[in-house]
């Protein structure tokens, strides 16, 4: 009997200890949100997980949530993650989804409220498709709207993702993402000559500085990390003071090295061109081919556009020297069609062959937006697109084109305040419109935030 | 007496280095017969009514006379599982981030099984020292599951339909009432043999479709094998009127080869494409399905409390040893099959649904108490089983996990009339797996990935490493409430 007694013993213990498998969690710990608080549109997310994973935010309006942010690219186990464009002074509902490569966890819904934005960060107004079909990308553009400034990432429909206040109230004209992608580089100019290439982490966390005199309305960074630059080159005309303009090589440390002067290309006497108080070249567009390498910068080749000469040339660095001029100051290519010649044309653009530029004073009735296809070897540039707004629009500084894919093209309207989408049937497909007396700088296009371009 | 003791030491030397009888874990549940059912599964020692002719054939010489039992178990056999959240790679946002996906828990949809009868005859035939058996029945288990074509587990399982029939011929022999041996031949007839599930038909390299694909394909296998042989021999021996042991055990392996149908659908069907099965150019549907049965042996020891001749209640626990570890895979051979949709040819090939199981070990403690002497017994017994399956390999068609069960049940004796019910508890302890464990993949025969599955060109990015996304990753729950009746005339 106490045999027996035994066995139920053992078999007692045995059912015990196959008992009790618990599911395992894999669900994220210290889940955080924080609004920015320099970007009151950007939201950081902070969380931690047991093992080496990557995740993403849900998040909306509702506990159904419905948006999410882009994953994480790289594993971790302490995550930070930005979302842009949250609504400000708006309750979200967040959720954090976490993959380990293997099990996938989710946080418990949680809620936050984003910031007040400033007042300078205007409020847009869009018509039109946001589809692929109509306007699909995110836009980095400077607004003068008031007293300050403003660089914007905006999207399609307008909403503010990320925005950046010139607080110093100092002319912007020209922002583009940095090439590392984490920061919005602008162009910050004073006419008392406290001119800056600023840098402002697209993650609102720091911001710096490189100073350029006499800086004028365009920068591009190069692959090296330096900046070219368009500043003013003044010299002694005939017994006048004229500004022309140069292209300089400016290191992140600020230091300048010449690259090419448009006094080397043009002759004042020759090329007047028709600018006011000294103004002479009026270089107001840089555009910049790196070549096939990306450290070696002696390949380069730079495109200015001089609107006070109504021209266009293309420089090599190796030579500096004027390769071919399109426009009125000695074009070494002539346009096909004369009357297409533009005149104080804003913001130039490359595209393939193609030369777009905005031409604000060709046409008598209106701007308009040009493309002209060069043949460098028939010495020609044909006009290969126009687009004469429905509604004459004058632009009197700035403004752009680009060229998109499926015979789209975005017309920067500058001072009107206003973009718009066309087809080559000259149909609007797409428009935003700044709150009234805003204008814009020169805009570049990106399909994401996260790992931004600069497509002219 | 020496030829004897020999002749039962060499039965019982055979059954250790083989194994034995109809196994109680892997595909079966529990035991047939309401006396064994009742006394939770400890019935080897005693084994003294026509479920011996399983348990233990050498047990037959315990029944005085003839015997006819008729009966039926009544069983409901519950599994749900409930997937892990997954994310759902292959349909991200606009950003680019894959949702996250919860699965609902799924259950077993045919849970009741009613049909579960044991028929049989023994006698001795007036030989005092033997006796003969012949029993029909269906092996104790879940014969049909059913889950949703769309519910979480639909990547390991739609549908098992498994309807196995025994018939059995035994015959026993004993010496006095110092020991007996005994021996069946078991005749495993399967006239219905079905499992369903979802195969991912995507033909496109890199494929990874965790949760649903546009190619899901409902692929059906049907068919049947009527003749797989066991032998079971058995043995007891009485040392003393108080302590009885037995021993038995299936001795040879055998496997189930259904010689079956495959039947293949698009889930959501697609206009103007349908699936062509061929070989060789010719319309072929003609595949094997092998399942291996384990070997088994049994060994049970019993205390009788005797009053004069009269056994007033019983003791007994039993260890039964079972080699499941045959089974590593469930297996579907296409035979070169070739499957045509999309203007593609998807090669079938083999599908091997990884078991990897392993050997289990059972404790069965159990007894009989005679409360109104020959007139009315009381039962009861518990049992534990050792998990069958690695918890990576768990999937929803069998109990992987480690099983424990409490039974009671009784007689009551109307003259010749034995009427014995039983009630059985039985559950699975709930079984987890993290995907990170999980190691049975989606089937996607079309999928060019190939071991060690690192090749980025033909793997899925988000599934290096693995044939394909894991899909048995989740929480598992069985149970099953039995309820056994039989009716026994002794002549």
């Amino acid at each position: 009997m106490k045999s027996a007694l035994r066995v139920i013993a053992l078999g007692s213990t045995l059912v015990t200890l196959g008992c009790g498998d618990e599911a395992k969690s894999f669900a994220p710990s210290d889940v955080k949100a924080a609004a920015n608080p320099n970007v009151a549109t950007l939201t950081q997310f902070t969380w931690t997980t047991s093992a080496p994973s990557i995740g993403y935010v849900s998040y909306g309006l509702t506990s159904s949530l419905g948006t999410t942010s882009a994953p994480e690219k790289t594993s971790a186990t302490t995550h930070q993650l930005s979302v842009y464009g949250l609504k400000p002074n708006t309750e979200y509902y967040y959720q954090v989804v976490t993959w380990d490569g293997h099990d996938a966890g989710e946080s418990a819904i949680q809620t936050m409220t984003t910031g007040a934005t400033p007042s300078a960060v205007p409020a847009f107004t869009v018509t039109g498709d946001t589809s692929e079909n109509g306007m699909d990308e995110l836009l980095l553009l400077p607004v003068t709207a008031g007293a300050n400034p403003v660089v914007v990432v905006v999207t399609p429909s307008g909403q503010v993702l990320w925005y950046h206040v010139e607080s110093r109230r100092r002319s912007v004209t020209r922002a583009r993402f940095s090439n590392d992608g984490k920061s919005v580089l602008y162009g910050a100019i004073d006419a008392g000559g406290d001119s800056e290439i600023v840098r402002v982490a697209l993650d609102g966390s720091n911001q710096s500085a490189v100073s350029v005199k006499n800086l004028g309305a365009d920068f591009f960074e190069l692959a090296n990390g330096n900046y070219a630059a368009i500043v003013a080159d003044s010299r002694d005309s005939g017994g006048k003071t004229l500004r022309g303009d140069k292209i300089v090589e400016v290191t992140p440390s600020g230091m300048p090295t010449d690259v090419v002067s448009m006094w080397s290309c043009f002759d004042p006497t020759k090329f007047p061109g028709d600018g006011a108080n000294g103004e002479w070249t009026g270089a107001d567009a840089l555009y910049v081919n790196e070549g096939t390498s990306t450290t070696d910068e002696s390949d380069d080749v730079f495109y200015l556009g001089l609107r006070d000469l109504s021209t266009v040339v293309q420089v090599a660095r190796q030579t500096a020297k004027c390769d071919w001029v399109l426009g009125a100051a000695g074009g070494t290519l002539s346009f096909v069609t004369p009357t297409d010649a533009f005149a104080h044309q804003g913001g130039m653009a490359l595209s393939g062959s193609a030369v777009l530029v905005l031409d604000a004073d060709g046409s008598a009735a209106t701007s308009r937006a040009m493309q002209y296809t060069l043949d460098l070897n028939a010495k020609t540039a044909t006009t290969s697109w126009s687009y004469v707004p429905a509604s004459p629009v004058q632009v009197s500084s700035l403004g752009a084109v680009s060229a998109l894919t499926g015979k789209r093209w975005l017309v920067n309207w500058s001072n009107a305040g206003k973009l718009e989408l066309t087809d080559d049937a000259s149909h609007v497909l797409w428009s935003l419109t700044a709150p009234q007396g805003s204008a814009f700088g020169y805009h570049v296009r990106t399909d994401s935030i996260d790992a931004p371009e600069n497509k002219p | 007496m020496k030829q004897y003791l020999f002749g039962a030491s060499a039965l019982v030397a055979a059954l250790a280095l083989s194994t034995a009888a109809r196994a109680d874990g892997g595909y079966f549940e529990g035991v047939k017969g309401a006396h064994a059912s009742g006394r939770g599964g400890a019935f080897t020692a005693r084994a003294d009514d026509i479920s011996a002719v399983e348990l233990n054939p050498a047990g037959l010489t315990h029944i005085d006379g003839t015997i006819v039992t008729i009966g039926n178990r009544f069983s409901y056999n519950q599994r749900t599982f409930e997937r892990n959240p997954t994310l759902d790679w292959a349909h991200p946002s606009t950003t680019g981030a894959p949702p996250y996906v919860t699965f609902p828990k799924v259950k077993n949809r045919a849970p009741w099984q009613v049909l579960d009868p044991i028929v049989g005859v023994a006698s001795n035939f007036g030989l005092h020292d033997w006796a003969f058996g012949f029993a029909v029945f269906s092996p104790a288990g879940t014969a049909r599951e059913d889950y949703p074509s769309d519910g979480g587990q639909r990547y390991m399982m739609t549908r098992r339909n498994a309807q196995m029939i025994d018939y059995n011929l035994s015959a026993a022999w004993k010496y006095h009432e110092l020991f007996g041996l005994g021996a069946s031949l078991q005749w495993l007839a399967v006239p219905t043999l079905e499992y369903g599930l979802i195969i991912d038909g995507d033909p496109l390299a890199k494929a990874g479709n965790p949760v649903t694909s546009d190619y899901d394909i409902h692929a059906t296998v049907k068919g049947r094998d009527l003749f797989t042989l066991n032998p079971i021999l058995g043995a007891w021996v009485r040392p003393t009127p108080s302590l009885e042991i037995g021993l038995s055990g299936q001795v040879l392996p055998s496997q189930i080869n259904a010689k079956s149908k495959l039947a293949v659908n698009f889930v959501t069907p697609k206009l103007g494409d349908s699936i062509q099965l061929t070989r060789n150019n010719a319309p072929a549907d003609d595949v094997t399905l092998s399942l291996p049965l384990p070997m088994t042996a049994r060994l049970g020891a019993r205390y009788r409390y005797l009053d004069g001749d009269r056994e007033v209640f019983d003791v007994e626990v039993d260890g039964v040893y079972e080699t499941w570890s045959r089974v590593k895979r469930f297996r579907l051979d296409s035979n070169g099959i070739v499957a045509y949709y999309s203007m593609q040819p998807v090669n079938v090939g083999v599908i091997d649904i990884a078991k990897n199981w392993r050997d289990t070990f059972g404790i069965h403690l159990g007894g009989d108490v005679a409360i109104v002497p020959k007139r009315a017994t009381v039962r009861a017994g518990v049992y534990y089983e050792t998990p069958v399956g690695d918890a990576s390999y768990s999937n929803i068609d069998f109990n992987d996990g480690p099983e424990f069960g409490g039974a009671i049940g009784g007689s009551v004796y109307i003259g010749k009339v034995e009427l014995a019910a039983a009630a059985e508890y039985r559950a699975q302890t709930t079984v987890y797996v993290a995907d990170s464990d999980a190691r049975v993949y989606q089937q996607v025969p079309g999928s060019g990935c190939k071991a060690p599955y690192t090749d980025a060109g033909t793997c899925n990015a988000h599934y290096l490493g693995m044939p394909a996304p894991p899909v048995n990753g989740g929480t598992y729950n069985a149970y099953s409430v039995v309820a056994s009746f039989e009716a026994t005339y002794r002549f």
